[in-house]
């Protein structure tokens, strides 16, 4: 007997996990959500050791007229107006964006969740006071609110982090606090209150492994927002600094010559509404499967 | 009622179903929801369909309408109402014959209002959906129809929005709806579900008015098997999706033909008998997979190895008496009786928990409301005053025992089961556990406490938390309250499941593959885990259907003559306290109004609310005729409770103006002040000791 029943401590998370691969993979929106996400970080992460170095310039054209080249066997996207390659830099650029985007998000998940937690489970005072706060840093639009806390510290990519991760905190506190609010008055939990179970414990057995779905998908769908506010971050010049190949920079640097070059403007863009929908994809389609209010059982 | 019924029954049919097969495609499997079902409506006949949930009666209700959703098919039979097939239809005359011709009422009252828009509005919606009439002409109508259905000052009301009303009386502006076109079939669907049994009998009383006045034949689901026994000519008995047994209402109850139907009237409880509700074992089967032979063998007592087989056809018992069985007559001869005397009761002991002028006040200011202590800003804002959801209760507990608390919803019953278990700190008065005060006990006598005192929920599929598996759930309290190590925590869960008839391979299980009756059952494991003397059971049974609510019932009366337990059991249902309690207390409006032991309640003389609460419940024996008291107007709102008496704006038996003035004692009645029968009432005993007529402790003699 011990044998058997000695593995409810470990439920059987193979056949859980089965069961959810299959939904996923019948599920198009998460499936191609998945592709696109997968395929950009694999791009990203080995990528750059298959391109030529995306700082080096190439004198030759740097100094010829026009000073871009369009695509050829040489420069498959073409070179900027430097002589870069742009593959190479958009490439390499996936790098720090898509860093930005999950460090950010983690970030936000890390400060939000358990703000979420505490003030959805324990209401009253805590949360009006805490939540009131919140609605003040949301009444920020976010970019503004990068800008200010960039501006105060310097630009960097790590301060691009943490002012993408601030400015979308209290939106996940907000979503985390719902879904604690409404597991709250389920009778499991009364029922652990029932038996004496300490606050932590309720917040921690009861609450947060059924409020895991909504954190998983929330924070999924805010790593492509929070490229997206990186990259403005970059584009207007408080992200990434030069010469490191970043999409938003990229695209800042491309907008001064779109009318000589069109393509140093295209791949970048393309590279991020390619990555943002992506995430936004996977996010929704895991909703799908995560989400028990939009499920039938 | 029952002869006119009779009478206005003509032979005409209305409403013809033929071997009807209903299916819904999901993912991955057909759901067959209806299988072979075929029943005659006659003209002016109300006709009784009586199933517990999953028995396909409201898809039978949606079939007729053919309104079945994108994923419902009828894959074979046919529907004919007045003669017409209406899978002939288009979609267009579809639409004119619902609502003018055959009008539905959906389950739930409250969801099938729109709740912005006024309910004058809505009536009105549906007659100019239907009619050729203005708008001013409408709603004069739908104030006609408003009234028809006994909606208190219709011409204001209709203004109203839907959460304005009491469920009650939207139950009854949904019946106007339906009426508004005086369709000639009325099809209500578990219209009293979710109701307290003295607007039940308010709703009853109406259909059965509306039926001599309008001559509408309805069909009338349910899975009260009382309302059936009182207001159908004819019943047909539901399960699995298939016609179990169908014939005349006194045919049905008199002479039950299926094991089933036996069964289920076995498993209804009924008040002051001495009937033991007796349960059906097992569970219904999965209707994507059916096995051959009797839908019902694996829970049937008199089922062989031929019910295994082939399709099992209706079979003949009696004119106008069919049933679906192939062993009936085996059935009939020996036919399945409820466990006759009451539970085995533990004597009752010492004193173990009680409470004294115990009061719950809920007092939700808004944060910003506190800021302003201010009079003026409350009145500003139209503050409500507080919540008095328990009021000055004294209560008694003795080792042992198990009391009943009976009130209908918003009576303060749930509010007092957890305040008396510390799970709401009490506004005023005190709880006192073995003699201790509770208010002043330290963190580790309060533990103590926890593990003593423990509580089950009403709802099972909220009750258990989903992402933990079975055994980690009963687990739980044994790791928080003893000092056994893994394996004789593992022992003792394997233990407690069996002690509530559960396999050791649920301890791997998670709860949403359990149904509800083992959920509950997993819950009152987890209650007994830590020993404790004392369980809440709150509404333990209200969220299960009949033949699993009986299963429950026995469960607990068996751990508690094993464990000694003591149980504070709280619910709406008189029928169910009734069997299995040794004390009753009847609470209204945050107040105990009548308390004493079982027999005390059931018999005079009776508190004016008590009387109006038995008098509510249905008779199961369609030969006696229920005559309810009916209260008038609604349970006032727990923020404004009446002065004096607070039963006096709804008492009948209301004496005058001491009634409004000042509030009654609980004082004992008969003999001394030694009865343990207490009344709270002005009212002579005298006048409190009238018989209630056709209560069924009375009329069995």
């Amino acid at each position: 007997m011990s044998v058997e029943t000695e593995s409810y401590r470990n439920p059987s998370i193979s056949t859980r996990l089965g069961t959810f691969a299959r939904e996923f993979l019948t599920n198009p929106v998460a499936a191609s959500g998945a592709f696109i996400v997968l395929s950009a970080i694999l791009v990203s992460v080995f990528g750059p050791y298959l391109v030529t170095d995306p700082t080096v310039t190439d004198p030759a054209s740097r100094f010829a007229a026009p000073s871009f080249l369009d695509p050829s066997s040489s420069f498959l996207l073409g070179a900027d107006q430097y002589g870069r390659d742009i593959l190479a830099r958009v490439i390499v650029g996936g790098r720090s964006t898509i860093l930005l985007g999950v460090s950010a998000s983690a970030l936000g998940l890390a400060l939000g969740v358990p703000i979420g937690l505490l003030t959805g489970y324990l209401g009253g005072k805590v949360d009006e006071v805490v939540m009131r706060l919140m609605d003040a840093l949301m009444s920020f639009p976010s970019l503004l609110l990068g800008l200010l806390i960039l501006t105060t510290l310097s630009s960097s990519i790590w301060n691009a982090i943490l002012a993408v991760g601030i400015a979308y905190f209290p939106r996940i506190a907000r979503v985390v606090r719902s879904s604690t609010i409404s597991v709250k008055n389920e009778e499991y939990v009364k029922a652990a209150e029932a038996r004496g179970e300490s606050t932590v414990s309720i917040i921690f057995r009861e609450i947060l492994p059924n409020v895991t779905s909504a954190i998983i998908v929330e924070g999924t769908i805010r790593v492509g927002f929070a490229m997206l506010v990186g990259s403005s971050l970059s584009f207007l010049g408080l992200g990434a600094q030069p010469p490191a190949p970043d999409w938003g920079y990229m695209v800042a640097q491309a907008r001064v010559t779109v009318y000589q070059s069109p393509y140093f403007l295209l791949w970048p863009s393309l590279a991020l509404a390619y990555t943002v929908t992506g995430f936004n994809l996977l996010g929704d389609g895991l909703r799908d499967i995560l989400d028990p209010q939009t499920r039938s059982d | 009622m029952q002869l006119e019924q009779t009478q206005t029954t003509s032979n005409e049919t209305v409403l013809s179903i033929d071997s009807l097969h209903v299916e819904y495609s999901t993912p991955g499997s057909n759901v067959r929801a209806v299988r072979d079902v075929s029943l005659d409506v006659a003209r002016g006949e109300t006709h009784g369909i009586a199933g517990e949930s999953g028995s396909g009666k409201s898809t039978l209700a949606l079939a007729i309408l053919q309104y079945l959703g994108d994923n419902g098919s009828i894959t074979s039979g046919t529907v004919q109402f007045n003669g017409t097939d209406l899978q002939e239809l288009s979609e267009s005359e579809l639409r004119s014959l619902r609502g003018n011709d055959i009008a539905h009422v959906a389950q739930d009252a409250k969801s099938s209002l729109n709740p912005s828009l006024s309910v004058g509005e809505q009536v009105a919606e549906t007659i100019q959906a239907h009619q050729d009439v203005s708008r001013s002409e409408a709603h004069q109508q739908a104030i006609e129809m408003l009234r028809e259905v006994d909606i208190p000052d219709p011409e204001y009301n209709a203004d109203q929005y839907p959460h304005e009303l009491s469920g009650g009386q939207q139950q009854r502006v949904l019946i106007a709806m339906a009426l508004s076109c005086s369709p000639e079939l009325l099809i209500l669907d578990e219209p009293t579900t979710g109701l307290d049994v003295t607007t039940q009998s308010k709703i009853v009383e109406l259909i059965q008015d509306l039926k001599d006045e309008y001559e509408t034949t309805i069909v009338l689901i349910t899975h009260n098997l009382e309302i059936i026994a009182q207001i159908t000519d004819r019943v047909s008995i539901m399960y699995a999706g298939e016609l179990m047994e169908q014939g005349d209402v006194y045919s049905i109850f008199d002479d039950p033909s299926n094991p089933y139907t036996q069964g289920l009237l076995a498993a209804t409880p009924e008040i002051g008998s001495d009937k033991a509700p007796t349960a059906i074992p097992g569970q219904i089967p999965d209707l994507t997979d059916l096995d051959d032979g009797c839908t019902f063998a694996d829970r049937c007592a008199f089922a062989t190895e031929e019910c295994r087989t082939g399709s099992i056809a209706m079979e003949t018992v009696a004119d106008d008496h069919e049933t679906r069985c192939r062993r009936w007559e085996a059935a009939v001869e020996d036919p399945i009786q409820p466990k006759r005397g009451t539970y085995d009761r533990a004597s009752a002991g010492g004193e173990l928990l009680s409470a004294t002028g115990l009061r719950k006040i809920f007092d939700e200011p808004s944060t910003v409301g506190t800021l302003f202590e201010d009079t003026s800003f409350e009145r500003f804002f139209d503050l409500e005053p507080p919540v008095k959801a328990v009021n000055d209760v004294d209560i008694t507990v003795r080792e042992s025992e198990t009391v009943g608390l009976v009130g209908e919803s918003g009576s303060g019953k749930s509010t007092l089961g957890r305040t008396l278990l510390s799970l709401l700190e009490p506004t005023e008065g005190t709880v006192t556990f073995r003699g201790d005060d509770v208010g002043e006990f330290d963190s580790s006598e309060m533990r103590e406490f926890y593990s003593e005192c423990q509580i089950v929920f009403q709802n099972p599929h909220s009750s258990l938390n989903p992402r933990k598996t079975i055994g980690q759930i009963i687990e739980r309290p044994l790791r928080m309250f003893t000092d056994a190590d893994a394996e004789a925590r593992t022992n003792r869960v394997v233990e407690l499941l069996e002690q509530v008839d559960l396999g050791p391979e649920y301890v791997r299980r998670y709860p949403h593959e359990l149904s509800g009756g083992e959920k509950q059952r997993v819950a009152i494991a987890r209650a007994f885990a830590p020993n404790p003397s004392f369980i809440v059971l709150d509404e333990p049974v209200s969220a299960l259907d009949v033949s699993v609510q009986a299963n429950i019932l026995d469960l607990l009366s068996d751990l508690r003559a094993e464990y000694g337990t003591t149980y504070l059991l709280i619910s709406h249902d008189l029928s169910v306290i009734s069997a299995i309690c040794d004390r009753i207390m009847i609470m209204y409006l945050g107040e105990i109004v009548e308390s004493g032991r079982r027999d005390d309640i059931f018999e005079p003389p009776y508190h004016p609310y008590t009387r109006a609460l038995l008098s509510s419940i249905p008779n199961l024996d369609p030969h006696k005729e229920s005559s309810p008291i009916l209260l008038e107007g609604d349970v006032p709102s727990m923020r404004n409770t009446p002065n004096g008496c607070s039963f006096h704006t709804r008492c009948p038996q209301k004496i005058g103006s001491v009634c409004e003035e000042s509030c009654p004692e609980v004082e004992p009645t008969g003999e001394g002040e030694s009865s343990e029968h207490g009344i709270a009432c002005h009212l002579d005993e005298d006048e409190m000791s009238t018989a209630i007529e056709g209560l069924h402790n009375d009329a069995d003699g």
